[in-house]
């Protein structure tokens, strides 16, 4: 048996053959009704229409046989396309080719065999129309000829039947391009099945490709072998070829191929190829591609395939670009919605937290990246010490981000935004495989975006892993969400603050411990804290289903009328506020006083109150202490009333009397309306203005002023002695006023004017009829007036002395008076002091020697100068040796010491007496006092002398005072200012 | 150089003339002509032809000031000392007195065993002078 040998052009033949689209097709009555004919002009019993394929022959009709295809190697027809002529077998058992073929020696059993060559449509001989019979036959030239007239007919039937499919196919696709019904997916999905059914290729894909990567985006595959939105590298898939080919790209057998060695061959094993690129809106999308297991051998891709893709690719570049279109559409609303959906969960959730983290996740869901972060930018003092905190973490496939990751994410937004100072003009980043600013290795992809928010960066948004990775179109579409994320983040922050406010205002409350309530008027339920109840004893455990008796319950019968008018007076309007203040009685059963407040925070349609808030506070203490206060203010009223010395209150601005007493009017012939009408210096005479300034210094420097003596006016102008003092003090409002109290003093005056009249009378007169007393009897005892006996001049003797004592009296109640009234003058002269005792001491011996006291001077201060009134001096001086001298015993010493100090010269007077007892010191220098009251007599005293003393010393800015020790005597000293800078003037 | 003798005296209050005068004559040993009143004083005064002249300042009628003025205008007696006796005895009293042109003042209630020798010490000054 002879093999048929495969033609030369046995590759295009076949491809010629695949593009008919006929093998392992359905029977077709219009080849059938051609092969009947065959078979009854021919008059054999079988006639076929067989297509040799590269295996096999397979049969597009048959009549008189069962067998759909037999092998090639044993065909009649495999030799029958080797040549244009008809092959004519007459018998084959005669023919040294077909004799051994098991077609012959078996069933069935053929000995005649004619086969015309069916051409494709380029020409190449596909197949064959047979005839076939078991009986040996010769054909007539006449059936030759309706042979060839049959096949080429049925040729004629091919091209048709191949020119109808791609019209169908076109027609298809044109049909599909109108159906605009249909989801632009759903349409590829059927050009891809279209493409595949048209190629004969089971694998039909668009594909997306970003960069490196490879994503099937739409697909048509075997059992589904392949998934939409698969990810390949780029470099595992032909489109890598495609892409660098630049036009349709065919392979017919890869692994005869240059491309052997291609990944996706390793791979997958896909023989044959087809595909194109695809350019949506002017920009690389991806592929359209059909790939095989099987090659294309050795027919390969037709022009009628090839332009097929062709258009099938256009058209997938338009529906690309409406898709795209309308998934722009689908992606601003699920953007919109997204917005809407974090600002409705924000709103329903204080904090945000979940509005943030549902934001997120949309974002993650929109861009497809895998994870995100935001953060928020925490600067301190320093500019660039900035910090990110991270608020929300999301994955768009696990629960929550890994912390590893999310530290990458953190890092590398860091280093993309605080890596400048000028983070306010912090521009969106976008990052791709490779890029070396990422201080993050692990992040692949970024997109960071800041969240600006007045001129500051408040925080940042970052996307990380999205298979397409970002670019600025993308940054651009996500701006709406940015700022609702700015948005949100702002009016957490205000949210925030407003809740700090709203913890501390309940802290506050808590502090305050005020109760507070909500009365819901329709349903009846009032809502209170535990301080409500508190205040009255109560827990709100004790609180009664019916709330709003109980609470009546406990407010006093007498105010309960008072609180129901306020209420309903609030209800009408004609309230802003209810505010009450209530006695309610404490469990314990005594009274709390209250203070209620509320408000209607809610109306019906109708107008009726619906809710009503508002606080209890306890202020029994405040009310206690206010019945204290108004108690005190009423005793006060009365003391301020009755006081027998006029009290004034003067506005401290304006002078104008704000309140006066009776005791201040009575005097002033005004009633009290006219008075409160004056000012102060309606009252005051214009001589006195310099010495109000003085005492308004004095106020405002200390708070106080006088004692001090003026005139007021009278209602009639004439005028009356006052004492005025007061103080300045400031009300709650902060107004400054003045109390004064403001003696009368016409009387007192009027009474000291007389005292002094009288003292001056009474010892002048006293004076008068002294004078000729002492006189005569001095002039007696000392027997000018002639002698008398012993006795007589004892008693004499006596007389003088104590009217001496009368005149010493007489001189110091005049020295008090004088002292007293302040009628004593001063002549403050430089004296050497020194000089001053010595005189002193002179004039004072003969009464030591009366005494038999013996007066030293110890010490002495050189050239120290007092300036004293030299006559007080004396007055002191003498005052102090004679009260030594006094309680010195005979034969004593009192010694006069004098030292000089750095600013002043002290003078001691020193005897040796029995001393001062120690409960007299204290008032040994007040008037008319002695230790003992028999000193009076027996050391004839007056007990003014060291009152007086002490006065003149002072008012020549000295100082006088004693030590003293009883049974060791007493030292009394004056120490003045030294006054050696005064220009000496000695009398 | 002469000798202080005639003293002029002019109190109201005759106690204190009696006093003034036993004071002045017995220890003093002056002679001594006492006028009750300034009105008195100036129609004795030229007659008496006194050394010095002692004026009581509170007086009824005449008061010291006053007669010591109407002294001073008589021409026998404007070179005579005047001497004012007075229970006033403020330093500033005393100074207004000495600036009316009076030799000295005497505080009362005197000293009646030292007045004579007061009175001498202020002659033999205004003679000094």
């Amino acid at each position: 048996m002879l093999t048929p040998p495969s033609p030369e052009n046995e590759i295009e033949r076949l491809r010629s053959l695949y593009a008919t689209g006929l093998l392992d097709t359905e029977p077709d009555e219009a080849f059938d009704r051609l092969t009947r004919l065959a078979q009854s002009i021919v008059g054999t019993s079988i006639c076929l229409i067989s297509l040799v394929d590269r295996e096999r022959q397979w049969f597009k009709s048959r009549q008189g046989l069962d067998a759909e295809q037999t092998p090639r190697e044993i065909s009649f027809c495999g030799h029958a396309i080797l040549s244009d002529g008809i092959l004519e077998v007459p018998d084959a058992t005669q023919d040294a080719r077909f004799f051994d073929n098991p077609l012959v020696t078996g069933d069935p059993n053929i000995r005649f065999y004619a086969g015309a060559p069916l051409h494709g449509d380029d020409g190449y001989r596909i197949g064959t129309l047979c005839v076939i019979d078991d009986k040996p036959h010769q054909m007539t030239q006449s059936q030759r000829l309706a042979l060839r007239d049959i096949a080429d007919c049925i040729e004629e039937q091919i091209r048709t039947r191949q020119q109808k499919r791609a019209y169908a196919s076109l027609q298809s696709l044109t049909r599909l391009s109108t159906e605009a019904n249909e989801s632009p997916q759903a349409l590829l999905r059927r050009g891809l099945a279209l493409g595949c059914g048209f190629l004969g290729m089971p694998f039909g894909i668009i594909s997306r490709i970003r960069g490196n990567d490879y994503q099937v985006l739409l697909q048509v595959s075997p059992e589904n072998t392949l998934e939409d939105g698969q990810h390949f590298e780029l470099g595992d898939t032909y489109c890598s070829v495609t892409l660098t080919h630049g036009q349709l790209l065919t392979i017919d057998h890869m692994g005869q191929s240059r491309f052997s060695s291609h990944p996706c061959y390793r791979a997958f094993a896909l023989e044959s190829y087809i595909g194109t690129a695809l350019t949506v809106a002017g920009e690389p999308y991806g592929t359209l591609n059909f790939s095989s297991p099987d090659p294309r051998v050795p027919a390969g891709f037709t022009d009628v395939e090839r332009e097929f893709i062709e258009l099938l690719s256009d058209w997938v570049n338009e529906v690309l670009e409406r898709w795209r279109g309308d998934d722009l559409l689908a992606w601003q609303e699920q953007m919109l919605a997204a917005i809407t959906r974090s600002q409705a969960l924000f709103i329903r959730e204080p904090g945000g937290g979940k509005a943030f983290r549902g934001l997120l996740m949309d974002i993650l869901a929109l861009t497809g990246s895998k994870a995100g972060v935001i953060a928020e930018v925490h600067s301190s003092t320093h500019p660039n010490d900035l910090q990110l905190q991270t608020l929300y973490a999301c994955h768009a496939d696990l629960p929550a981000l890994d912390p590893a990751q999310e530290n990458e994410i953190s890092t590398a937004l860091r280093g993309v935004f605080f890596a400048s100072a000028d983070q306010h003009k912090a521009q969106a980043f976008v990052s791709g495989d490779g890029n070396s600013d990422l201080a993050a290795p692990g992040v692949r992809t970024l997109l960071g975006i800041p969240v600006i928010h007045k001129g500051r960066l408040v925080a940042v948004l970052g996307l990380t892993d999205r298979p397409d990775g970002y670019d600025e179109s993308l940054i651009a579409a996500l701006a709406p969400i940015t700022g609702t994320l700015e948005q949100l983040l702002d009016a957490a922050r205000i949210q925030e603050q407003r809740l700090d406010t709203e913890r501390r205002l309940q802290s506050v409350i808590e502090g305050t411990r005020i109760g507070t309530w909500e009365w819901n008027m329709l349903t009846h339920a009032i809502v209170m804290n535990e301080r409500m109840l508190e205040i009255v004893g109560y827990r709100l455990n004790d609180l009664p289903a019916d709330a709003r008796a109980f609470l009546r319950s406990l407010v006093h019968p007498d105010d309960l009328q008072h609180c129901d008018r306020l209420l309903h007076q609030h209800f009408a309007g004609e309230l802003d506020d209810y505010d009450v203040v209530v006695r309610l009685r404490h469990k314990a059963g005594h009274w709390v006083w209250a203070h209620e407040r509320g408000r209607v925070m809610r109306w019906t349609l109708s107008g009726e109150p619906m809710l009503m808030a508002g606080t209890r506070a306890d202020i029994t203490e405040m009310k206690a202490a206010d019945i204290a206060l108004r108690d005190n203010e009423a005793r006060y009223r009365a003391l301020f009333e009755l006081s027998p010395v006029g009290i004034a209150l003067n506005d401290y601005e304006t002078g104008l009397f704000i309140d006066v007493n009776e005791s201040l009017l009575l005097p002033s012939g005004y009633s009290r309306d006219e008075f409160l009408g004056l000012s102060y210096w309606d009252t005051t005479p214009k001589e006195y203005e310099a010495d109000e300034q003085r005492q308004l210094d004095s106020l405002n420097a200390t708070g106080r002023y006088g004692p001090y003596e003026k005139e007021y006016i009278r209602k009639d102008g004439t005028r009356y002695p006052v004492l005025l003092q007061g103080m300045l003090l400031e009300d709650l409002s902060g107004r400054k006023m003045i109390w004064s109290i403001v003696e009368d003093i016409t009387e007192p005056k009027r009474l000291a004017r007389m005292q002094q009249e009288f003292v001056a009378t009474v010892s002048h007169e006293l004076r008068t009829p002294l004078t000729a007393i002492a006189g005569a009897l001095g002039l007696v005892d000392k027997g000018v007036a002639g002698v008398l006996p012993d006795k007589a001049r004892e008693m004499v003797a006596i007389a003088h002395k104590n009217s001496a004592r009368l005149s010493h009296l007489i001189d110091d109640l005049l020295d008090m008076e004088k002292l007293i009234a302040g009628k004593m003058r001063f002549e403050l002269r430089s004296y050497d002091i020194m000089a001053l005792i010595r005189e002193g001491l002179a004039q004072n011996s003969s009464y030591a020697d009366q005494y038999g006291v013996q007066v030293v001077m110890v010490g002495e201060a050189d050239n120290a100068r007092v300036a004293v009134d030299a006559q007080r001096f004396q007055q002191v001086l003498a005052n102090l040796l004679s009260n030594a001298i006094k309680f010195s015993t005979a034969g004593g010493t009192v010694s006069v010491s004098v030292s000089q100090h750095e600013d002043t010269v002290r003078m001691d007077v020193v005897d040796t007496g029995s001393g001062i007892p120690v409960e007299f010191h204290d008032r040994i220098f007040s008037k008319f006092s002695q230790a003992d009251a028999s000193d009076t007599r027996q050391k004839g005293g007056t007990g003014l002398g060291l009152a007086i003393c002490k006065e003149l010393v002072e008012r020549m800015a000295g100082t006088i005072g004693f030590e003293s020790e009883m049974g060791r005597g007493s030292v009394f000293y004056v120490e003045f200012p030294l006054a050696n800078a005064t220009p000496a003037s000695d009398r | 150089m002469s000798a202080l003798q005639r003293v002029l005296y002019v109190e109201d209050e005759p106690s204190i003339q009696a006093v003034a005068q036993l004071a002045l004559e017995a220890v003093g040993g002056f002679t001594v002509k006492v006028c009750s009143s300034g009105e008195a004083a100036l129609e004795e005064a030229v007659g008496f032809g006194p050394d010095i002249i002692l004026l009581d300042v509170m007086m009824p009628g005449m008061d010291g000031p006053q007669t010591m003025r109407a002294l001073r205008g008589i021409s026998e007696l404007d070179d005579i000392p005047i001497v004012f006796m007075t229970a006033k005895v403020q330093p500033a009293e005393i100074e207004s007195y000495l600036r009316m042109g009076v030799a000295d003042v005497i505080a009362k209630p005197f000293d009646p065993m030292t007045l004579s020798d007061k009175v001498r010490e202020i002659w033999q000054r205004c003679r000094a002078d």
